[in-house]
């Protein structure tokens, strides 16, 4: 039986990206198995849950980029022991999921996936602008005040992998989306770039 | 400990269940939508519900607290593989939340829209929930028929039987409402899982009567109704 690791997702950051960091920051062989667009709707109901990343690993199919995230970092040192911090892990990655998911579900998918014109889209941007604000004065809060070089206790952990991952792609960093909104989402979150940039 | 959500199941009631379970007092704080769009929201330091306020601080996110509570209490497995099993499918009954939430529960409880007005999209809507439903349903019988083990994981109660219990009596066929205008049984095909549902129902049976919610839905329903009455007059 075939015991390689595999990730399989599409070919883009999204949700598989966290786990490429970890498994590249673990220095853990794998193998990437990208599924294109075209395809998708062919081999969708051949993985567990109908979705992407899946991890194949000792022979199984691992679904839920977090469930995935947890176990990977339990057994490589990236999910804290200690029961509140493991609290604010999870907490913070289920925070960064909604950030994610207002704006795939506002933004992306309309602009990239379903090629709509400008009109359509643009006015979400106010309120993904807000929300992204919100999530970013949460983070840069808890780093001021905690102190620490990371999101969670100071060693690495997964939720870092999935805040470098999101701010990356879903703020102004990402310069095709600074093409539509022409601003600075980290101007008020001195801390948070520095963290992104280290 | 005090909890603070809505006035009907979703993501609060597997907290409720943990709670209760463990025979830990706490209160409930309950919310109206209105006020909750009217300004309330900003209260909450990710400005989403449930919110559980514990030793002088606020946790927030549904699977995170019942991870922190599993922890403390006995309900989330020591085992990594085990855990991993919980959390995985934890996030796939979320996803169910998601799916039926965003595409009809919004339109025809919140909105109190009725079947004739939701029924042009129905078809879509009722295929693509159908498949994510059964879909992962299917998975869950796979599992505990290959496991055969006695809970959702294992042959302990663990979070993810709270969360499954809620989920599935609120966002399948199981749940009268949607079973009007599904017309369809989602666990024809998943005895075990069926069979789990209801063990967990009769193990509940007592806390299910003191968390008083079972129809919520309902009541919920009835108060649009009037709110919209009355508005009209």
């Amino acid at each position: 039986k075939d015991m390689s690791i595999k990730l399989h997702y599409f070919p883009l950051r999204g949700r598989g990206h966290p786990i490429r960091l970890l498994l590249k920051h673990a220095k853990v062989a794998y193998e990437e198995v990208i599924v294109v667009f075209p395809d998708w709707f062919k081999v969708k109901w051949e993985y567990e849950f109908g979705v992407l990343p899946v991890l194949e690993m000792e022979g199984k199919q691992f679904s839920q980029m977090r469930a995935i995230l947890r176990l990977l970092g339990k057994r490589h040192g990236y999910y804290p022991a200690d029961e509140m911090e493991a609290y604010e892990v999870d907490c913070l990655m289920d925070a960064m999921d909604d950030w994610l998911m207002s704006v795939a579900m506002k933004y992306v998918v309309p602009k990239q996936f379903l090629k709509k014109p400008k009109e359509e889209w643009e006015k979400s941007l106010p309120a993904i602008n807000d929300s992204i604000n919100k999530m970013l004065t949460n983070l840069e809060g808890r780093m001021t005040k905690s102190g620490s070089k990371y999101l969670v206790g100071d060693k690495i952990t997964i939720a870092d992998f999935v805040f470098l991952t999101y701010a990356g792609s879903y703020t102004s960093l990402n310069p095709v989306f600074n093409a539509d909104w022409n601003f600075d989402n980290f101007k008020d979150f001195p801390k948070l770039k520095e963290f992104y940039d280290r | 400990i005090k909890l603070h959500y809505f006035a009907y199941r979703s993501r609060g009631h597997p907290i409720k269940l943990l709670l209760k379970n463990a025979k830990v007092p706490y209160e409930d704080v309950l919310l109206e939508f209105p006020d909750w769009m009217k300004g309330k929201k900003a209260e909450y330091e990710f400005g989403v519900l449930p919110v559980l306020e514990m030793e002088g601080k606020q946790f927030s996110q549904t699977r995170a607290i019942l991870r922190l509570l599993g922890r403390k209490y006995g309900y989330y497995p020591k085992d990594e593989l085990q855990a991993y099993e919980v959390d995985c499918l934890m996030d796939a009954f979320d996803d169910w939340l998601h799916t039926v939430a965003y595409k009809y529960f919004i339109d025809r409880i919140f909105q109190g829209k009725t079947k004739e007005e939701v029924e042009p999209n129905f078809p879509l809507v009722i295929d693509t929930i159908n498949k994510i439903i059964q879909n992962s349903i299917a998975s869950l019988e796979g599992r505990l028929t290959n496991s055969g083990s006695k809970y959702l994981v294992g042959n302990s109660l663990t979070i993810g039987d709270f969360m499954f219990h809620t989920f599935a009596g609120s966002f399948t066929s199981l749940n009268t409402i949607f079973n009007e205008d599904w017309n369809c049984d989602n666990f024809d095909k998943a005895p075990k899982t069926k069979a789990l549902y209801e063990r967990l129902t009769e193990e509940f049976q007592g806390i299910l009567e003191e968390i008083g919610l079972k129809d919520a839905i309902i009541q919920y329903q009835i108060k649009q109704t009037v709110l919209k009455i009355l508005m009209k007059q």
